[in-house]
């Protein structure tokens, strides 16, 4: 009898600790990592994001993005291990470039696919209209889960006057529909854009080149370990200029590291730069890797892809190829005038950019 | 007296209705609609049969150069001779814009019989 009591008296015991840690933990809020330094890592963007006038400053943004991205960011609280929160900071962006709002957004759909974490955007509705605008049209706030009411357009331009960017398309394998469906929307956005076939090959051989060989295993990124090995396209219609953009981006190693990656490429660069010892411009190399696709057809591979990129200036005659890839940022216009740069740092991929004027890929005179 | 039955049904494919709309890429580990996955399950079967055939190339969306060398260069890798190509396969395009397609075709062809042959 004594027994049954004292394990009947322990029973109870122990449901009554039971109940009152229930009871403490009810009253303690669960916890969620706040936006203090400690427990928060925050990248704000500089006023002005582009590769032209603001490289430094532009690259080392997208640098922190990605290293708060891809390196750990743990810390324990009450014996429980959570990750930093990264908040990125738009809004005192007064200039941003076409370029930059493609990284920036295949940046953010990257981390919100492969992360599985949405990051916050501080203050977004105080961002300019225009970084607002763009990023809408790419897709970028749906991927974040930001609710569109928050989006003004740029009340200072007519709507006619409005750049239009294309939602964001990106995949990991070689995809011709997409490429396809791509320039169907822009056809929507502007109804006298009709793609031709050496504009579509253009871009399907940058996507190529993307999946064939921008994340070759034995090359280095920038930041090991990286989910997403993507190519991204969009393209942009700006009305004021009549000109159209086209974009193809991806965070691999650049061309440059890849070209000399591969013996018979090194051979060749070799031959048209002369010794590679102390080339240290990445837009030397992109330049000699199209002399060489543009002159020599023995090379397996490679050639052919970077020929189909740059046929689009010689078949519309008109508008500018611009490359940036590593530390090299390549631009030519249909009129062979090359114009070359060296940034201070590895852009973290490769963006190749088509700017032709609308009556290049329609029947519209400018 | 009994013959042996010499096969000549010629083939026809049209890429865009029997394979894709959107070609694109080398190899099939890369893409669905790849050079190598064509070369290998549309072009090769009729060739190892000794049977004519001719690829129709109007209709996709476009080709793009590493298709087209995969596709038709690969052909010269396989083992396949030029005289015997020329003999047995015909590429076809009416479409104004699909014209330079078959040209193309063959002059990777014609670049992988040099390449082995160097």
């Amino acid at each position: 009898m004594e027994q049954i009591i004292k394990k009947r008296t322990v029973y109870w015991c122990r449901r009554q600790l039971d109940a009152a840690k229930k009871r403490q933990r009810k009253s303690r809020p669960e916890f969620k990592p706040g936006f203090d330094s400690d427990q928060c890592i925050r990248v704000t963007a500089p006023a002005v994001l582009s590769f032209s006038n603001n490289s430094a400053a532009t690259i080392e943004f997208f640098d922190k993005l990605k290293q708060g991205v891809f390196t750990n960011r743990t810390f324990k609280v009450r014996g429980k291990i959570y990750r930093k929160r990264l908040s990125i900071e738009l809004k005192g962006i007064e200039r941003i470039s076409l370029p930059c709002a493609v990284i920036l957004s295949a940046e953010l759909k990257r981390w919100s696919s492969h992360i599985g974490q949405v990051p916050s955007l501080q203050d977004f509705v105080k961002c300019s209209d225009r970084v607002k605008s763009l990023l809408i049209d790419l897709g970028t706030l749906s991927h974040l889960g930001i609710s569109k009411k928050s989006y003004k357009r740029d009340r200072q331009l007519k709507s006619e006057e409005q750049i239009t960017l294309l939602p964001l398309t990106s995949a990991n394998w070689q995809n011709a529909k997409k490429i396809y469906k791509l320039n169907e929307q822009l056809h929507e956005v502007f109804s006298k854009f009709s793609a031709k076939h050496f504009h579509h090959r253009a871009m399907l051989e940058a996507t190529n080149n993307v999946i064939d060989h921008a994340y070759d295993e034995s090359l280095p990124l920038k930041y090991a370990g990286q989910p997403g090995k993507q190519w991204y396209a969009t393209g942009s219609y700006d009305p004021s200029k009549k000109a159209l953009r086209f974009f193809v981006y991806d965070q691999g190693a650049g061309i440059p590291s890849s070209l000399l990656n591969k013996p018979d490429w090194r051979r060749a660069l070799e031959d048209v730069l002369g010794s590679l010892f102390g080339v240290q411009h990445d837009a030397d190399i992109i330049e000699a890797a199209f002399e060489i696709g543009r002159s020599r057809t023995g090379l397996a591979e490679r050639g052919k892809g970077l020929r189909d990129i740059r046929n689009v200036l010689d078949q519309t005659g008109s508008g500018y190829l611009r490359i940036i890839s590593g530390k090299g940022d390549y631009l030519e216009t249909a009129d062979h005038v090359v114009q070359k740069r060296s940034h201070g740092s590895h852009i973290g991929g490769t963006l190749v950019e088509w700017s032709l004027p609308v009556s290049a890929l329609s029947g519209e005179k400018t | 007296m009994h013959y042996p039955v010499r096969k000549l049904e010629m083939t026809t494919i049209s890429i865009a209705k029997d394979f894709s709309r959107y070609p694109a890429g080398r190899y099939t580990s890369k893409g669905h609609f790849s050079g190598e996955r064509f070369r290998k399950e549309y072009i090769l079967p009729v060739l190892n049969d000794d049977r004519e055939l001719t690829i129709i190339m109007d209709g996709t969306v476009g080709y793009g150069s590493s298709f087209l060398e995969e596709a038709f260069g690969g052909l010269i890798r396989e083992g396949f001779e030029l005289e015997y190509l020329k003999e047995k396969l015909k590429l076809v395009a009416e479409d104004a814009d699909f014209e330079i397609y078959p040209d193309e075709a063959w002059e990777y062809i014609l670049e992988a019989e040099a390449r082995q042959a160097n």
